[in-house]
């Protein structure tokens, strides 16, 4: 199974870019094999449904780079799983080294992030992550497409 | 010479807050407060607005309990309807609050107390999360997980999703559960059972590790508030109030929730944003009471479903006093919202479609109280002609703790602090009170776990004298 989690508040502009996406992709990419999921921000409990996934992407906002930029990159299991010591808010590799300890799960697992520039109260995407949208689109869709077809290509 | 302790933040509590220690001129706690240091104002925002948004307004209180703020708002928003809602929907609405109760109960004991109580109060403050508790005992880490997990997926599977879900409704719900949701959310029932019980075996293993923390932690006579049901059991969506001695002796006859104001009343002080009700008639500060899991399973005479029933005998037998005892008050309730979901879904009727009542306004005056996880809530609304909200009162089960948190800072403060030495473990006891009440400051700043403790040593002209971080 693949694992497409967007995490976000669709209530602090372009901090809901991630969950926005998923759903968007999601009615374009119905494909079998993926699970779409979104939710407000990563809590332990997405440790277990990811230990069960062959291959996860994670879909961000991120304050990080400039303004729109989209970025795509690969996540590593945390040598130390409790360095962070924290209990509601976790970040992807928080939630992949917890399914390795807690569950004996190692799954691909990517993130992709867009830069975000307004995160204040309110709905609606600030101009710079509007305008980005179309290629955040086609890199979630390309990916997942391309993962499903690595992980669940018939035989 | 009087000097000052600030804990500033409290750590793993839902919200913002922090206490202040007074010390006195031999080094002893002379005072303690704890403060709540956010201000969220929804009494206020709400006013000319629709009552009919009131629920999915009201659920925005909170991001982790927005179910028991959805509950009491539109009980509220029925009695505004001055509809009595279709049965069934009263038991989906019952189904979706247990839900919320086990799922916020574990949260509260796997990810926020667990760690004290496994890992030991002393324990290194990077090791005491829910992850810190897998190097110890890897299953009762993913027990907390799976436990967590059932109820949020039970919420989600009736309301759509996990957090503010629109489906409860003025009326009663949006829609009605089909047998595919009943039989998915039944399947996951019994693995939550073994859990629920495996872990209230273990915690009777290691209880007696903490006899100290038991006798200092917020141990000491209090009236106690919540709903019941005509049994005088367990009642968690609706019933009587009832309030009752330390004892558990009903001090008044059980009442209707609409007549909450005759019994309480709220006052403010200047130290914290977090009001402070009161028993009316013992007066502020003498009417102090509890709310909250220990409260309830205090006030009842029985819970009202088999293993529930076992774990409330054995839960008799404690110190009903010590607040440390609402970690094995929230284990019992937990089977009772398992086995009550259980019980609920095999109502032959369960499946009906007839889940709402439609009404204009024929009140203009509405209150609804339901039992949230952390005790009593009570919303009561007041609108004008049009149904625009002219005012909004929220009496939220943290708040009826205020008092007694407040006390019971003191009172750790006063077993484990000494100002020559100060120490995490000492440290973390006066938070672990806090933590034992499950205070819900304002979930949806979703902000705790990260902030580091800082305590702050001044001496009485404000200079630093001492100051610890982590």
């Amino acid at each position: 199974m693949l694992l497409v989690i967007g995490y976000g508040n669709p209530l602090r502009r372009d901090d809901g870019v991630g969950p926005w996406l998923v759903e968007y992709v999601s009615c374009v990419i119905p494909d079998p094999f993926i699970e779409w999921r979104t939710c407000l921000q990563l809590t332990p409990e997405w440790a277990e449904p990811l230990s069960r996934a062959d291959c996860a992407i994670f879909v961000d906002a991120t304050a990080e780079g400039h303004s729109g930029q989209v970025m795509w990159s690969r996540l590593e299991v945390l040598d130390d799983l409790q360095s962070r010591g924290i209990v509601h808010h976790l970040i992807p590799q928080d939630l992949l080294t917890a399914a390795h300890f807690l569950y004996g799960a190692r799954p691909d697992a990517y993130l992709l992030t867009v830069t975000g520039e307004d995160f204040s109260y309110g709905q609606g995407f600030s101009p710079s992550v509007q305008a980005q949208l179309p290629l955040a689109i086609e890199y979630l869709s390309s990916a997942a497409s391309i993962q499903a077809l690595l992980h669940f290509s018939p035989e | 010479m009087t000097q000052q302790i600030l804990i500033d933040p409290v750590t793993r509590i839902e919200g913002h807050a922090r206490i202040t220690l007074q010390l006195d001129d031999s080094g002893q706690v002379a005072d303690a407060q704890f403060h709540v240091t956010q201000l969220r104002g929804f009494e206020k925002f709400c006013e000319g607005r629709p009552f009919t948004e009131m629920p999915s307004l009201m659920a925005r209180i909170c991001g982790i309990c927005p179910v028991s703020h959805l509950m009491a708002s539109a009980k509220a928003c029925d009695a505004l309807l001055a509809v009595k809602i279709p049965a069934v929907a009263v038991k989906l609405r019952r189904i979706m609050n247990l839900a919320q109760i086990a799922q916020s109960h574990a949260l509260s004991f796997f990810y926020l107390s667990a760690p004290d109580l496994l890992l030991g109060m002393d324990e290194d403050p990077a090791k005491r999360n829910v992850f810190g508790v897998h190097e110890v005992e890897p299953t009762l880490a993913r027990d907390g997980i799976k436990l967590r997990q059932t109820g949020q997926q039970i919420i989600e599977l009736l309301g759509g999703k996990r957090i503010h879900p629109a489906w409860v409704v003025p009326g009663g719900v949006s829609e009605p559960l089909n047998a595919a949701k009943r039989d998915q959310i039944k399947a996951m029932l019994p693995e939550a059972l073994t859990i629920a019980q495996r872990t209230l075996d273990w915690f009777q293993t290691v209880i007696d590790r903490y006899t100290e923390e038991i006798s200092a932690f917020a141990n000491f006579p209090t009236l106690f508030m919540g709903l019941v049901n005509p049994s005088g059991g367990l009642e968690l969506y609706d019933g009587q109030l009832r309030i009752t001695d330390p004892a558990g002796v009903p001090i008044t006859d059980d009442f209707d929730p609409q007549d909450y104001a005759r019994y309480l009343a709220e006052a403010a002080e200047s130290y914290s944003y977090l009001k402070s009700p009161y028993y009316k008639p013992l007066g502020y500060p003498d009417g102090l009471y509890r709310v909250g899991p220990l409260a309830r399973l205090n006030i009842i005479s029985h819970c009202g479903t088999p293993l529930a029933d076992q774990a409330f005998a054995a839960f008799r037998q404690l110190d009903r006093q010590s607040s440390f005892h609402y970690h094995f008050a929230r284990l019992v309730e937990i089977l009772y919202c398992l086995e009550s979901i259980d019980r609920l879904l095999d109502e032959p009727d369960i499946l009906s479609e007839h889940v709402r009542a439609h009404a204009i306004p024929n009140n203009n005056e509405g209150i609804g109280v339901s039992e949230a996880p952390r005790g009593t809530l009570i919303h009561h609304y007041q609108i004008d002609s049009n149904g625009l909200m002219t005012s909004a009162r929220l009496m939220i089960a943290t708040g009826h703790n205020n008092l007694a948190m407040n006390r019971g800072v003191l009172q750790v403060a006063r077993r484990f602090v000494q100002a020559d030495h100060l120490s995490e473990g000492m440290l973390n006891r006066v938070e672990a009170v806090i933590r034992t009440f499950d205070p819900c400051l304002s979930c949806s700043t979703h902000a705790l776990g990260q902030m580091p403790l800082h305590i702050k040593l001044l001496a009485p002209d404000g200079h630093l004298l001492d100051e610890v971080r982590r």
